[in-house]
């Protein structure tokens, strides 16, 4: 019983990461139908930011966080411009395959100038663990997820309570009705970009406290991220949190019981499950 | 004719995917006056309206808001020059609060003041919205929305308001609420320019009027003077 509780705890520690992740690759997709397909590749620069923070300038990766969300956010931005609103006027398969190729292109570069080496964060704030009941959790894990979950709060608040958040919120449902109330929507596109890029950023620097980091690092993230949006609803940012720490614990527990190895294979298996049965995801719109 | 107008469109052309739609279109409006443009589907109201509010660009001609050219002009920019545009299918966001929509309707406005003024404008035209300010757009009913369309237009307090088949599909009670509230734009400093189906009512509250037939202006004239022509007896009234 302890060994379920404690899968349950790291699951849901996991989870409020990928949530977070998700959360970045929904609200672009619900704001400009765009699915970012480097996704993956952003978490990845966004760990080697938090990395180099460390190594070469000596940051705690928790201090270096509000500069990894700033430059991931500003990436995204650029992406946008230098990438993304060139093919807006082309097809739908123009479109994947620029923030594909991107993606190969983000991996190639990491591997040729960081090299394949697994980095890993040294000496941080968060270190050694702590017991609650039977359970034993690590203090970086938990501290990533609670920095998680302070993110995805302030997400939230942005989205829903401020007026530029409404102005998003709109942009997304009505892109023509949004202009007639004045609404930039190019510059509403491109806070998206920022907004979603910086989610994927503040992921990527809380999963460095404690997560090895490599060029490929995103490949797995990024694929998990796709499944959590799809399961969610594509588009529901509350759906891609829900969703995200449901993987997390699903993962955790198909480890448990079958071998780690295919703990993966039981996310994608639930994701195929729940297309059959709610093609929109679980909190998306049919 | 002294006074200049609020707005004037003139040798207007535009394009629906490639196929002309607007022919060399010359319309005129007064400040705070209601003009009315009446025709057939397809004969290019809602084209026009579009394209006087940036929504579909214009291959030619030129459309001044009292003397400045907005022609070509992106919609968001169009919104901040004072136009305002309810469009067919009354397109609020379904998906916010009344109270959402009516804040995104002010977008524009730059302090809580003047959204408080605008505020209480649109909820004096409208009592129900301040009812249902907290209620999710999509769950009112097709009259409400319109009231809703048309209050979120007004929220930005536009010189000049383009209303696209208000009442289209909305129950006959309704209709007649949502044209008393109409009649009383201009005295708040409101012009209108209606595209309506509803010929009769139409030419009766409008001062001018015009009939388009595809894509031209073959009549116009004052709203009463139009309501008795052979032609919008004939065509539009059934007479």
């Amino acid at each position: 019983m302890e060994i379920v509780a404690q899968t349950v705890a790291s699951g849901v520690l996991l989870g409020l990461i990928l949530a977070l992740s998700a959360a970045g690759l929904t609200l672009i997709w619900g704001v400009m139908d765009i699915v970012n397909f480097a996704h993956g590749d952003f978490l990845m620069l966004g760990m080697y930011a938090s990395f180099f923070a460390w190594a070469v300038l000596g940051l705690d990766p928790l201090l270096a966080l509000p500069g990894v969300v700033a430059a991931l956010g500003l990436f995204g931005v650029v992406v946008y411009l230098g990438v993304i609103r060139p093919v807006l006027r082309g097809s739908v398969l123009a479109q994947i395959f620029a923030t594909f190729g991107l993606g190969i292109l983000l991996r190639g570069v990491a591997q040729f100038v960081f090299t394949a080496d697994y980095r890993q964060i040294g000496d941080t704030m968060a270190t050694g663990s702590f017991a609650v009941g039977p359970v034993h959790l690590g203090l970086p894990q938990t501290i990533a997820a609670l920095g998680a979950l302070i993110v995805s709060g302030l997400l939230f608040a942005l989205l829903d309570r401020t007026t530029v958040g409404t102005a998003l919120r709109a942009t997304a449902e009505d892109r023509s009705a949004a202009e007639l109330m004045g609404i930039d929507t190019r510059r509403m596109f491109a806070l998206a970009w920022a907004v979603g890029a910086g989610c994927v950023g503040a992921a990527a620097g809380l999963l460095a406290i404690y997560f090895p980091i490599f060029p490929d690092v995103g490949a797995v993230f990024g694929l998990l991220a796709f499944v959590t949006v799809a399961l969610g609803g594509f588009g529901s940012v509350g759906g891609a949190m829900l969703a995200g720490v449901l993987i997390g614990v699903v993962t955790s527990v198909a480890g448990l019981i079958f071998d780690p190895a295919y703990k993966f294979t039981v996310a994608y298996l639930l994701y195929l499950v729940v297309l059959v049965i709610r093609p929109q995801g679980l909190l998306g719109r049919a | 004719m002294s006074a200049p107008p609020l707005l004037d469109v003139s040798g207007l052309t535009a394009r629906y995917d490639g196929a002309p739609v607007l022919h060399d279109v010359a319309i005129a409006v007064q400040p705070g006056s209601i003009t009315a443009v009446i025709g057939a589907n397809g004969a290019g109201k809602t084209t026009l309206l579009r394209a006087l509010s940036g929504l579909v660009r214009p291959s030619g001609g030129s459309i001044r808001l009292e003397g400045i050219e907005i022609s070509g002009r992106r919609a968001h920019g169009i919104v901040r020059l004072g136009v305002a545009h309810v469009p067919e299918g009354r397109h609020i966001f379904a998906r916010l609060s009344v109270a959402e929509n009516l804040r995104l309707g002010g977008y524009v406005l730059r302090d809580n003041a003047s959204l408080e003024r605008s505020r209480s404008i649109v909820f004096d035209l409208f009592p129900l919205l301040r009812e249902r300010a907290g209620q999710r757009a999509g769950t009112l009913s097709g009259g409400e929305q319109q009231m809703l369309a048309i209050g979120r237009a007004l929220m930005s307090r536009p010189r000049l308001l383009l209303l696209d088949e208000p009442t289209l599909g909305i129950a006959p009670l309704l209709v007649a609420r949502l044209f008393d509230a109409i009649v009383r734009l201009p005295s708040l400093g409101t012009a209108v320019l209606l595209v309506e189906q509803n010929v009769r009512v139409a030419l009766e509250i409008a001062s001018t009027g015009h009939v388009l037939q595809t894509g031209r202006v073959v009549l116009q004239g004052p709203g009463q003077e139009l309501l008795g022509s052979d032609l919008v007896r004939k065509a539009y009234l059934g007479i």
